[in-house]
């Protein structure tokens, strides 16, 4: 990671303004968006709206030149563009046509995406933002920080000194004078403006039209007042339909804003009158970029169903943290970093790329259904692939990847810890290490680890077998964790088998991008797990468990191993996450808990991957209330933890935030005992509350169950 | 009482069930009729029984009138509702010269296009001072009220839907300060499906819809009304104006 980037992330955490306004409209965005979607089934909505513009982006060119017939039929110029510079010259070309001293726009990505403005001011002409919060970045020199609320990370303080210098007055922080200042100054551009341009939510190619949403009203002055209007749209908002404008219409102002719908829609069709009885010229531009290349390509097709309501920016917990800047000039947050290796560079989302804790909470609420964590990943992969891995990583995983060494050192950092553990944690680490333990402290290395402890273990013999799969932080940090779990499956009559060639999951590679690496260690585990006898094989990890359930297909997929798929699909098969199966056997009367007991209050953290990729999140819950604990849901029990693996030792200054806000919530609930099933959340909060010295004890769902077993 | 005897019971069944049958046959007829015409997926019980009791005009209108009364003004909008054209005229009249309406150009009303109200009512209307029917651009950068007709109301989000093809309609409805919209209560619709199958690109080059005032949440997120367009959406809807769609 380069050090500008780390110093833009240091800046922007540093930045209270930011930070507070983000996060408290995150947590507001979240109640809101549901309220908005009250009633309505968004998976069926969703679906209808992936339909749509999957079927549109299949047939960019056919659609585009429909578009082109139907438009200009009605009286509109049509330009197709594939090139950024094209686009520019056309609009400069009507403008100088026009002899245009002014333009107005309302807000475009598009044309951010060209870098329009600066070209058009190049050649002389002003060129006003309408947009309130696009004119006060425009008039701060400044770029937007969010795509939908482009000055969010600025106060009114702030706001009050720039219009002051515009209207050359002094101006307090009162926020209705402010917007009523900008209403007055803003009123004359529209009338003194030559062209107006636009972007667009939506075209159509059956029609010809484009549909722009606005809350102010200044797209609607824009197409109003000046006699020329220039419409710039990415192909990307092609639909074919007129009648499937409604689920985007239904879904997009919901999940931007959580709005029934935006004050303004204007669907336009096609000149019409001026109020001195002239027609209007319009021009709509339709611009390719890279997109329909995009949309040839299998895994990042998907995200050309994206339609720009910014709600992965809204929910990710990076996003709110740091911010839209540091993600550069343009496209930010989850789908902003895709969107840039596509329509900049690859090498230019090198950095921002790092960003994503894989945590999918975006997936979730997209309108458009893109997996923006696994074309993130995919981004890693190919990068990877371009330039390689960095030395330090090419270093580790070709550790990682032969088992014996791998295993032999992390023995051997079991005794180099030594010197700097107390009690079960390693609080501090000297030097360039030091980061790590700011804010959590770090699992000290167990003496004695989860493979050597099961020899121990005498287990009644049984016909129905499972396999163990500890995972790296169970067998070398938690092996209590393990061993809990070998006893309430030996309750249910299963006899646990441990192979002890089984390796590291692979995940960490794979999050890198090193598939290579991660493909290795799905065939050693494979090799490993895969027994004829065994019914299950069970984890107590879930993120484990998902690289044996989806990842080693998918890894083998990408590379095009499919020489592995069949026993890679044998395995996920057989695979099945701790929580569910104690569910299933308790269910099945297999297992009987105690039930009808007075225990503790306890409140409960989802794991990421738990929760959005095993879609297990009532099972655990049910199994404690069952004992007898008291539950005590927290405030976002489903956002992330902070850990993400190796993200925690990469952006510490990023993970250590997240995890503070996690403690707090906790804390809130009055609950001392937290309960979860992810062994890397446990190291993560349970590192937390000793640096916080808070005591509230952190336990493995599968610890506090073992004790409640008849 | 009436089985008291023979004479009474004999009457009964020759005048008074027949009357009865009847008339319920009638109701069964209507309700029957009511769900072949209004097929639009969204009479209910309660929309039956409005159908048996409002006036002919606003018949299954009226839950779809609530609802859209209920979303509208959630966004901040003003809603009323008249039976006669006439009232609805004489409370623009009384709501103006309560606002200050005024000859001079900051305090002046526009009214778009005026297919809704007829002759006799616009001579009443142009004898209030500042009231006119001529529309400039110069004229709307200033005028503080336009208003306009409106051709659609959709319940479920709260929006208004116009032809704005002609651009007096859109001058008076975003530049005013207070923009008045004038609807048939007819024509509300349930939703944005059913709005699309009424409006077509082929005869509206330019569809507008309008949802609440202009708003913005640009500075501090802070929620404020009027940046753009107008601060104050009065929406008056009428019984007595017909579809003219």
């Amino acid at each position: 990671m380069e050090q500008y980037f780390k110093d833009s992330i240091q800046k922007a955490l540093d930045n209270n303004n930011l930070t507070s306004a983000l996060g408290k409209f995150s947590e507001a965005y979240k109640v809101n968006r549901a309220k908005a979607y009250e009633g309505i089934d968004f998976e069926e909505l969703r679906n209808k709206i992936v339909e749509i513009k999957s079927d549109a982006a299949s047939r960019f060119e056919e659609l585009s030149k429909i578009f082109k017939t139907n438009a200009e039929a009605r009286g509109a110029k049509v330009f197709l563009a594939t090139d950024p510079a094209k686009v520019r010259e056309y609009i400069l070309q009507v403008a100088k046509d026009k002899n245009a001293k002014v333009i107005v726009k309302s807000k475009s990505m598009a044309t951010e995406e060209i870098h329009l403005n600066h070209y058009l001011e190049e050649a002389g002409i002003s060129v006003v933002e309408t947009d309130l919060g696009e004119w006060i970045i425009q008039l701060a020199g400044q770029t937007p920080s969010h795509m939908v609320m482009p000055a969010i990370h600025m106060t009114k303080e702030e706001v009050a000194d720039i219009f002051s210098k515009e209207v050359d007055e002094r101006l307090t922080s009162d926020i209705p004078r402010l917007v009523q200042i900008a209403r007055e100054q803003l009123r004359t551009k529209f009338f003194d403006a030559d062209i107006g341009i636009t972007g667009a939510n939506i075209a159509v190619a059956e029609t010809g039209s484009i549909v722009l949403m606005t809350n102010e009203g200044n797209a609607r002055l824009v197409t109003s007042l000046p006699k020329t209007h220039i419409v710039l749209v990415g192909i990307e908002k092609m639909i074919e339909k007129y009648a499937d404008i409604a689920p985007i219409l239904k879904a997009l102002p919901k999940s931007a804003t959580a709005q029934q719908l935006t004050s303004y829609v204007s669907i336009i069709s096609g000149p019409t009158q001026n109020s001195d009885g002239s027609l209007k010229d319009i021009h709509i531009i339709l611009m390719d970029n890279r997109r329909s290349e995009m949309a040839k390509d299998p895994k990042f097709k998907e995200a050309l169903q994206c339609v720009r309501c910014a709600s992965c920016l809204n929910v990710c917990p990076i996003f709110r943290l740091v911010g839209g800047h540091v993600f550069g000039k343009v496209y930010t947050g989850g789908i902003g970093t895709i969107l840039t290796a596509w329509f900049d560079e690859l090498k230019k989302s090198e950095d921002i790329q790092g960003l994503c804790i894989q945590c999918g909470i975006c997936k979730d609420v997209c309108p458009g259904k893109i997996d923006i964590p696994e074309l993130i990943m995919e981004i890693r992969r190919r990068l990877v692939k371009e330039q390689g891995l960095p030395f330090i990583q090419k270093a580790i995983y070709s550790v990682v990847n032969n088992r014996k060494l791998f295993h032999g050192m992390l023995r051997a950092a079991s005794i180099a810890g030594k010197p700097f553990k107390s009690g079960k944690f390693i609080r501090h680490l000297p030097l360039f290490l030091a980061d790590l333990t700011d804010g959590r402290s770090l699992p000290a290395i167990t003496a004695k680890p989860f493979r050597d402890l099961f020899k121990e273990i005498k287990q009644p013999a049984s016909e129905e077998k499972a396999v163990f799969y500890a995972g790296c932080l169970v067998d070398f940090a938690y092996p209590e964790t393990g061993v809990a779990i070998i006893k309430i499956l030996n309750k249910a009559g299963i006899e646990m088998v441990f192979p002890e060639d089984q390796t590291c999951c692979g995940a960490p590679a794979r999050y890198n991008g090193a598939y290579e690496v991660a493909a290795g260690n799905a065939i050693d585990n494979i090799n490993a797990l895969l027994q004829k006898d065994v019914k299950y094989v069970i984890s107590a990890c879930p993120t484990c468990t998902v690289a044996l359930q989806h990842d080693f297909s998918s890894t083998f997929e990408s590379l095009g191993q499919t020489d592995w798929l069949p026993k890679a699909k044998e395995l996920s098969e057989k695979t099945v996450d701790f929580s569910s199966l104690v569910k299933k056997l308790v269910d099945e009367g297999r297992l009987t808990l105690k039930e009808g007991q007075q225990l503790a209050l306890i409140t409960y953290h989802d794991s990421c991957h738990l929760k959005r990729t095993l879609h297990a999140s009532e099972e655990p819950r049910e199994l404690l209330t069952k004992v007898g604990y008291e539950l005590k849901e927290m405030f976002e029990s489903d956002i992330c933890c902070g850990m993400g693996g190796s993200y925690s030792i990469k952006l510490p200054e990023i993970s250590a935030p997240i995890l503070k806000r996690k403690l707090k919530n906790i804390k809130e609930t009055g609950a001392k005992l937290v309960a979860m099933d992810c062994p890397g959340c446990v190291m993560q909060i349970r590192g937390g509350f000793d640096q916080d010295g808070t005591a509230v004890e952190v336990r493995h769902t599968a610890e506090l169950l073992v004790e409640q077993l008849k | 009482m009436v089985f008291g005897n023979s004479k009474n019971k004999n009457r009964f069944c020759k005048v008074v069930l027949p009357i009865i049958l009847f008339i319920i046959s009638c109701q069964q007829l209507f309700i029957q009729s009511m769900i072949r015409t209004v097929d639009n997926g969204y009479l209910d019980i309660l929309s039956f029984f409005c159908n048996m009791v409002l006036p002919i005009n606003v018949r299954g209108v009226q839950p779809m009138y609530e609802r859209f009364k209920g979303m509208a003004e959630a966004v901040g909008a003003e809603v009323h509702r008249f039976a006669k054209k006439a009232d609805l005229c004489r409370f623009v009249i009384s709501f103006l010269q309560a606002e200050g309406i005024a000859d001079n150009a900051e305090n002046l009303a526009l009214w778009a296009d005026n297919t809704f109200i007829d002759k006799s009512e616009k001579e009443q209307l142009e004898s209030v001072s500042g009231l006119k029917f001529n529309i400039t651009r110069e004229l709307a950068s200033s005028a503080r009220f336009g208003i306009s007709q409106i051709n659609w109301a959709v319940s479920d989000t709260g929006t208004l839907v116009q032809n704005s093809s002609d651009i007096e309609q859109r001058l008076v409805s975003s530049l005013s300060s207070i923009h008045i919209a004038i609807v048939p209560t007819d024509n509300i619709l349930p939703d944005m499906p059913t709005l699309l199958s009424k409006i077509h690109p082929a005869e509206a080059g330019y569809i507008a819809m309008i949802t609440g005032p202009s708003r913005t949440a640009d500075i501090e997120r802070v929620l404020t009304i009027g940046v753009h367009g107008p601060k104050r959406l009065i929406i008056l809807f009428c019984d007595e104006l017909e579809r003219r769609n």
